[in-house]
């Protein structure tokens, strides 16, 4: 039997409901299993000393996640990443080249006083959002923002007999049912454009989507639905950087101008959901002024 | 930083069938180009990846060379020098907006019969960086 426990740090949950939407599913997986701590599902104070495997949910936003992060790998012999924040950092590591004092002082402008005093007993943040594997070990990563319930479900049910799980290391495009032909428009869409041809593929409609610099295994539900990837589910291999990838992507496809977009347009296009781990916010740390 | 004390580190990624030959072929005749350069030899400068650009300015370098064959069907491989050029002309864009500025990437054409051509480019460059000095991030932001 093993004994399980879920975590959730900083984040926003999504991916404790697509556990539990995964309705009898996770009734029939979890049958000689333990479920001892999930806030979403059970009344229990903590997680046990002695867990076997752990899902960690979100990613390392204060002082508390990191020790409860910490505390969480210490009792746990599996510890399993699930979710894009978990993985790579998340939407929320967008904030990570701009400094948590001017970003306090954005969110509060002239309360920041008052919100300081209210927020005294409050941990302390952390100056960057930090993914979960660049605090800890990490044994296996479910990524997605939100993962697909059938991929949880594969993977979790992998994991509890002892295999490795599996996910697909084709891009989105491989699953993508849209028309190809070659050749790209030369303007650049925007989201709130219409698409022109509702068969062809974004990317030549001049539409950034992320579609050749992520992991497949969603069935590009966004593309047929006729919104650009943006590319929730990180790289298809964790050796590239999704960013740089979709980059070199844009310039082979004659999209030069991509590149004198601002460091701000361009993580929150090609890093949306991966800038804590990307090349990019490598970059911009780099100071060699002694 | 005291100025004279700073040493930069350039990487040179050269193609194998041309600028590599060229390198070699200086060694040979044994002219002198800057120790700052340090070559790693690709295949062909086609294969040089943006990933490949901006990880050697991640681990510190201060300037980066791509060096393939010659323009107009020098190279060895039909035109993957025109498309590392094509990705060098935007990469040098995208570090200016990361604030490591475009001037510290630079792409060269030569063939393997130029080794003076490739002492005169690493020469040059390693002088610019110089000049430069250390890399600066001044953000840039909208």
């Amino acid at each position: 039997m093993t004994v399980m426990a879920t975590l959730s740090l900083s984040g926003d949950a999504g991916c404790h409901v697509i556990l539990a939407s995964l309705h009898e599913k996770l009734l029939g997986l979890l049958e000689p299993h333990e479920l001892a701590f999930c806030q979403i599902l059970k009344d229990s104070r903590d997680i046990p000393d002695h867990v076997d495997l752990t899902l960690v949910e979100g990613s390392v936003r204060t002082e508390n996640d990191r020790e409860r992060l910490r505390e969480a790998r210490a009792r746990a012999k599996i510890l399993v990443a699930i979710g894009s924040c978990a993985c790579f950092g998340g939407i929320q590591s967008l904030c990570n080249f701009v400094d948590s004092q001017e970003l306090m002082k954005e969110t509060y402008g002239a309360a920041i006083a008052e919100a300081k005093s209210l927020g005294k007993n409050l941990p302390e943040v952390l100056p960057k959002n930090i993914p979960v594997r660049e605090i800890v070990e990490v044994d296996f990563q479910i990524p997605g923002c939100p993962p697909e319930p059938d991929e949880v479900a594969s993977c979790l049910g992998a994991i509890l007999r002892g295999e490795t799980p599996q996910l697909s290391q084709k891009n989105v495009c491989d699953e993508c049912k849209k028309k190809r032909g070659g050749d790209f428009e030369a303007k650049i869409r925007r989201l709130t454009e219409k698409p022109s041809d509702l068969e062809r593929c974004l990317l030549e409609l001049g539409y950034i989507c992320m579609g050749p610099a992520t992991r497949a295994g969603c069935h590009a539900k966004c593309v047929a639905a006729n919104v650009p990837c943006d590319g929730c589910r990180g790289p298809a291999d964790l050796k590239y950087d999704q960013g740089v990838a979709m980059l070199d992507a844009l310039i082979a496809a004659d999209r030069e101008t991509v590149s004198t977009y601002s460091v701000a347009t361009m993580s929150a296009m090609y890093h949306r959901y991966s800038f804590a781990t990307s090349v990019l916010a490598k970059l911009l740390e780099r100071k060699d002024r002694r | 930083m005291d100025k004279a004390a700073f040493e930069p580190k350039i990487v040179a990624y050269c193609c194998w069938w041309c600028a590599y030959g060229a390198a070699d072929l200086a060694g040979i005749s044994k002219l002198t180009y800057p120790a700052s350069v340090r070559i790693v030899r690709v295949p062909c400068s086609g294969r040089v990846d943006p990933l490949h650009v901006l990880s050697a300015f991640k681990a510190g370098a201060h300037g980066v060379i791509v060096a393939g064959c010659l323009k107009d069907g020098g190279c060895h491989y039909v035109d993957g020098n025109m498309k590392a050029e094509k990705r060098v002309k935007a990469l040098k864009k995208a570090l200016d907006s990361v604030g490591i500025g475009g001037d510290r990437l630079e792409m060269y054409f030569l063939s393997a019969g130029m080794p003076d051509k490739f002492v005169e480019y690493t020469t040059e460059f390693a002088r610019r960086i110089e000049r430069l000095g250390p890399v600066g991030l001044e953000m840039n932001r909208e």
